[in-house]
């Protein structure tokens, strides 16, 4: 009997805590929202049948090639280039144009009359501001991205505009505009081409991977004289400095063995123009697809292939998510002279939006004196996994 | 302390049906006002919250005065230099099965921009929103109340078992594929969401958006653009507008929960009384051994707060399962009156669970002072009853404070119905006048019951301290049933009085995608066996009132009913384009009066009309106004119609103008509508609105039943020897039994009899004062029976079945030992 108050006493204080602990869970806070989860990935890597592939060289027409070719999969226009302010404060921007062409076997023929909103493209831009500071102001990475469909003109590109609302490049006589604004920061810049086209790859028909198909067309403007303002805030800044175009389509021109690329874009004080880009394995070991191109000062080009250019990583950065990104390396051709070092002018420049990767401005020195040999850009792509 | 508190274990050990009646007597309550006051939550901010899950805390709101923006316009902003990220939205109500539920279409990309907000979408559900043209996504929680409710078709035989939903719109139906679930976000619950193609096409709206979600920092942007028509307004003002649009129907649930509050108490104290009773003779022996009457209340005291603290718990946990049953009763309601649907369920947060549960263990210890009282005037050693009669001097002074409350809240209710407001008044009102009936109503009862001659009557009486708690209970319970009962009957006959009066026409039309024009009225009036046409078109004026255009004969104007203003003259300024009429809902909204002279903002300038009449209106509780569709289309160079009504030769039938219809194409898209249709529909709107009245009323009766029950256990106790006298002089049980059937079936029937002056005091204050303060309408008096005579029905059942139990405990004992002992 002397036991029975204290199972009772047990016994009522468990069914408390059970009504307690479902009062609780009730309470237990909602987890905030995940924005929209593109899966951008698929569109990349697979393209189902009925886009048109890119398997051999094909002359290309301008201007009506700087516009879309919505029979392929995906595309891009991409600026990067790197500023600097009448103080030589350093700038690096980057404004990206992607189009994707949706899956068009998943839209069942024969229903009724589509909305202005249909579309077959989805598109997507990237805009970055890299503002290296002062002795007194920290380096600072401003970056927006944006989507939009291939409908009610909300987004597109021909041959003399590209445009995703009211971002846009526009064709000039000497070369494009670039207006961008976003949330704290904007560019108004005038490009004017120093330099004319270069085809990458066998006359703009550059190979990715074994397969047929694993291919895009891929030309570049490799130099740029560029000026205008950026503004930060409510700060403005006068710059000039030179940027790069490059312009790519395709379908499916990733291969599935491949982990992701380094690619450079280099501006050699002495006139020459590096592209070198390195696709690696699942293995993260370089493929044997990677390749580049040395645009003289005159504007000749000259491709080269994985065996003609070595990339070594010099020194990572871990990210606030942990991952290691090789931010310093060591670039060399042997065969025009070129041992460089290039340094990120500073470490966070990383992307967060729906595709995750590195893209920011780099200093070129001698890898042996340590003189500047030039700036320009390095974009870092598979090191971390979409959100 | 440790003996007195092995004592109380040792008696609730041996009556746990006690125990469990207690815990049952809070726990009803608390689960009541727990249930009531989530329910009110939701209604208070979860109208909008679809918004927010989209866009962000702090988003705004861009609509257009007419209703909808034309996409051209949010092209024009959207591709503006600088513009901030615009999500374009078309919403509309659909039903699904049975329900009532909230279609989004928007842009699917411009919400992955949208800051602070967003959708929860696996990969490839983005890409199928916007590539194919039947895909539809919505929560897992609506995906499985709608799969249990068989809404969702899953065909296994495809090759990736797609679920398909079909909605219907406007007497179109759809078959959608939900292409995936988002998870885990509740304020999106009973949405449907697609991409703005399929949407513009479902909703037939091509081009149509009903508004943009903009940053909060956009104002400042939008201020410097060329924006016709478009108006902004952010989260908390539009959380505001929702608080007052459901303001009457919030009302109305929070005067039920206190009510029901108020009966949950008379529970607490007959349940607590009742052990009290049951333990007077320990309590006597306790203080013969040198327990001092301070220890003896403290223990009754931590007693009390252990058992109200139990019972709060389970209260809570039931009152918050009940609430979403509670919800499922005014989603649609709520749906057909506010075209807005709450979107989540019920949202528990720690601030309201724990001033339940404050208020709940308060009115806990202040009801059973009383009983604490008493326990400190044991003797020691008293070990028989001694609470055969209240002083009559303790009766008079109930009946006088009764008085007082009564006609303080009858003064309040006054004040509140002559100025006109403030609601809570006159429901804080209605509070104190019937917890001074519910004071009074016992002693009236007993006192008739006193007058029956009966052995089992003069007992009854004789226990009147145990009884009355339980008797105001029982009498307050049923009264508010009926009393809710008549309001919710006498509304409906006014109602449909109203619609009666109201359709003057044979059929009416209406049309979902043809243009209902001044040339398409012309060609209707030549239509065979068409005699007159008349119509309306409805709009929002920039200042948010709804504006009503009519083009009226002589017979739908027949159709007002007036409340103020003369009929001949308001028609004459009326059809002359120079007066207004107003809803009574509108005139006392915005505090109009006849004749006074009121600003209309039209597109070509601000009109000055006065108001000509006041009519009866039930349609909406926000109110119209209305002005003369000849006068309208001068100033809105608006020639559309909104709907035709048609009469038509009293030979011609509607069926024959239906196959005339049918047999000519270019009408296609026109719905021809019959008075009787339209006037069921609205009857059946109306009874959706009040199931949730019905339901509480039910409640409450259910409550005051335990204290029913727990007041004539306490009876048969403390009249254990009283009963044990009638055994030994020749009662058998079966006889027992009988006898104490009829005392509580007497008890119930007196109950019920007090109950029906009660009960037509709140249908009076209910129809005639709150509603007119929550919804801005009065209700044309009518007293229907009905509810009366359900409430005896139900009265003298519960009577019945109330004394099974306590008939059954009291006639087993077996009488010796207590003719011996007294009392136990």
């Amino acid at each position: 009997m002397s036991r029975r108050p204290a199972i009772d006493l047990i016994a009522v204080a468990v069914i408390a805590l059970a009504l307690l602990a479902t009062l609780g869970w009730w309470l237990r806070p909602a987890p905030p929202p995940t924005p929209v989860q593109l899966g951008l990935q698929g569109l990349m890597g697979e393209a189902p049948e009925g886009f048109r592939r890119v398997t051999a060289p094909q002359a290309l027409q301008f201007p009506a090639d700087h516009g879309a070719h919505p029979d392929y999969r995906n595309e891009w226009w991409y600026f990067t280039g790197n500023l600097t302010d009448a103080d030589g404060r350093h700038f690096g921007f980057q404004f990206t144009l992607f189009r994707f062409a949706l899956d068009p076997a998943e839209t069942p023929a024969g229903s009724d009359p589509l909305s202005d909103w249909a579309s077959d493209s989805l598109w997507m831009a990237h805009l970055a501001l890299s503002d290296a500071g002062t002795s007194t102001q920290a380096p600072q990475f401003h970056q927006a991205e944006r989507f939009a469909r291939g409908a009610l003109g909300l987004a597109g590109a021909d041959a003399e505009r590209w445009w995703l609302r009211d971002w846009q490049v526009i064709a000039t006589e000497a070369g494009w505009t670039l207006q961008a604004q976003a949330e704290g920061f904007a560019l108004d810049l005038t490009l004017d081409a120093a330099k004319p086209i270069v085809l990458q790859g066998d006359q703009g028909y550059s190979r990715k991977g074994p397969e047929p198909g694993n291919a895009s067309r891929y030309y570049s403007v490799t130099r740029l004289h560029t000026q205008g303002r950026v503004q930060i805030n409510d700060q403005h800044y006068a710059v000039s400095g030179l940027s790069w175009l490059d312009r790519e389509w395709g379908s499916g021109q990733l291969s599935g063995s491949l982990s992701g690329w380094d690619w450079f874009a280099i501006h050699l004080d002495d006139g020459r123009d590096l592209m070198v880009y390195q696709l690696r394995d699942l293995d993260g070991q370089p493929s044997t697809f990677s390749a580049g191109m040395l645009v003289e000062a005159d504007g000749s080009g000259q491709t080269l292939d994985g065996a003609d250019f070595s990339l070594t990583p010099m020194r990572h950065w871990t990210d606030q998510a942990g991952v290691q990104w090789p931010l310093d390396w060591r670039v060399t051709v042997p065969d025009h002279g070129i041992d460089a070092h290039t340094r990120a002018r500073f470490d966070d420049q990383r992307w967060w939006g729906s595709v995750p990767y590195w893209e920011g401005m780099i200093e070129v020195l001698d890898a042996t004196t340590a003189q500047p040999l030039g700036q320009g850009y390095l974009e870092l792509s598979g090191y971390a996994t979409a959100p | 302390m440790t003996l007195l508190l092995m004592s109380s274990w040792r008696f609730f050990r041996r009556h746990p049906g006690q125990l469990l009646l207690a815990l049952t007597g809070v726990a009803a309550g608390v689960a009541m006002v727990t249930g009531v006051a989530l329910m009110r939550d939701v209604l208070l901010w979860s109208l909008d919250e679809a918004s927010i899950a989209l866009a962000g805390e702090d988003n705004l709101r861009i609509s257009h005065r007419s209703g909808l923006i034309d996409q051209q316009q949010y092209l024009a902003l959207a591709l503006q230099a600088g513009a901030p990220a615009l999500l374009p939205v078309l919403e509309a109500t659909v039903r699904v099965a049975d329900e009532r539920l909230r279609l989004i279409a928007l842009d699917v990309l411009a919400v992955a921009e949208s800051q602070g907000g967003g959708l929860s979408l696996a990969g490839p559900a983005t890409g199928q929103l916007l590539t194919r043209r039947d895909a539809v996504v919505m929560t897992q929680r609506t995906f499985k109340r709608l799969k249990r409710a068989g809404a969702i078709a899953v065909n296994k035989n495809g090759p990736n078992r797609e679920a398909t939903v079909s909605l219907h719109h406007r007497g179109q139906s759809h078959t959608l594929t939900i292409v995936s679930l988002i998870e885990d976000q509740r304020t999106l619950d009973n949405h449907l969401i697609t991409d703005l193609a399929v949407g513009q096409r479902l909703l037939d709206q091509p081009g149509a958006l009903s508004h943009l979600l903009a940053p909060a920092n956009a104002a400042d942007w939008l201020a410097t653009q060329a924006v016709d028509g478009l108006q902004w307004t952010p989260q908390r003002d539009r959380q505001a507008a929702s608080a007052s649009l459901t303001a009457g129907m919030r009302a109305n649930l929070s005067a039920m929960s206190l009510l029901s509050l108020a009966v949950g108490l008379f529970v607490i104290y007959s349940v607590l009384a009742f052990l009290l009773v049951q333990r007077r003779r320990s309590f006597g022996m306790l203080r013969a051994i040198g327990v001092s009457a301070d220890r003896i209340t403290m223990t009754l005291m931590v007693e009390t707060l252990l058992l109200a603290g139990l019972g709060t718990l389970l209260g809570l946990v039931v009152g918050t399962i009940m609430a979403d049953g509670l919800l499922t009763l005014i989603r649609q309601p709520v749906a057909e009156l506010y075209q807005q649907v709450p979107a989540r369920g019920i949202t528990p947060s720690l601030g309201l669970y724990a001033s339940v549960a404050l208020i709940s263990l308060t009115m806990a210890l202040l009801s059973v002072s009383s009983v604490l009282r008493e326990a400190r005037h044991i003797s020691p050693g008293q070990l028989v009853r001694d609470s055969a009669a209240r002083a009559p001097q303790s009766d008079r002074w109930q009946r006088w404070l009764a008085g007082s409350v009564s006609v303080l809240g009858l003064i309040m209710i006054g004040v509140a119905a002559g100025r006109g407001q403030p609601l809570s008044l006159a429901l804080a009102g209605l509070f104190l006048l019937l917890a001074g009936c519910a004071l009074l109503a016992p002693q009236l009862g007993l006192w008739a019951l006193g007058r029956w001659p009966s052995r089992a009557a003069v007992m009854l009486v004789e226990g009147r301290q145990r009884l009355m708690p339980a008797l105001a209970a029982l009498s307050l319970a049923l009264a508010l049933s009926a009393g809710i009962g008549m309001m919710v009957l006498g509304f409906r006959v006014a109602v449909d009085q109203w619609v009666d009066q109201l359709l003057r026409a044979d059929v009416y039309v209406t049309s979902h995608d043809a243009a209902l024009d001044g040339a398409r009225m012309d060609e209707v009036t030549h239509w065979p066996g068409v005699t007159a046409v008349t119509s309306v078109r409805q709009v929002t004026l920039s200042n948010g009132l709804a504006l009503l255009a009519y083009d009226l004969n002589d017979s739908a104007w027949r159709g007002f009913h007036w409340l103020a203003g003369d009929p001949d003259q308001a028609r004459e300024s009326f059809m002359a384009g120079e007066a207004l009429i107003v809803t009574e809902a509108l005139a006392r909204r915005q505090g109009w009066r006849l004749g006074e002279v009121i600003d209309v903002p039209s597109p070509s300038g601000s009109l000055r009309l006065p108001i000509a009449g006041i009519y009866q209106d039930y349609s909406s509780d926000q109110g119209t106004l209305a002005m003369n569709g000849a006068r309208y289309r001068q100033h809105w160079q608006d020639d559309q119609r909104d709907s035709l009504g048609v009469t038509l030769h009293p030979e011609t039938n509607v069926a024959e103008l239906r196959t005339w219809l049918d047999n000519h194409p270019h009408h296609a898209g026109i719905t021809l509508t019959t008075r009787e249709t339209i006037r069921e529909q609205t009857m059946a709107v109306f009874d959706r609105t009040f199931r949730i009245s019905w339901a509480m009323a039910v409640l409450v009766a259910l409550i005051a039943s335990v204290a029913l029950i727990s007041a004539l256990l306490a009876l048969g106790l403390e009249r254990a020897r009283d009963y044990a006298t009638l055994r030994a002089l020749g009662m058998d049980q079966a006889h027992l039994r009988r006898f104490v059937r009829w005392q509580t079936t007497a008890l119930a029937g007196t109950a019920a009899l007090l109950a029906v002056p009660m009960a037509m005091l709140i249908h009076v204050v209910l129809s005639q004062v709150i509603q007119p303060l929550a919804f801005g309408w009065r209700i044309a008096f009518n007293l229907p029976m009905v509810p009366l005579a359900l409430m005896f029905g139900l009265a003298l059942a519960l009577g019945l079945m109330a004394g099974l139990y306590p008939g059954w405990a009291i006639a087993r004992r077996d009488p010796a030992p207590l003719l011996r002992s007294g009392n136990r």
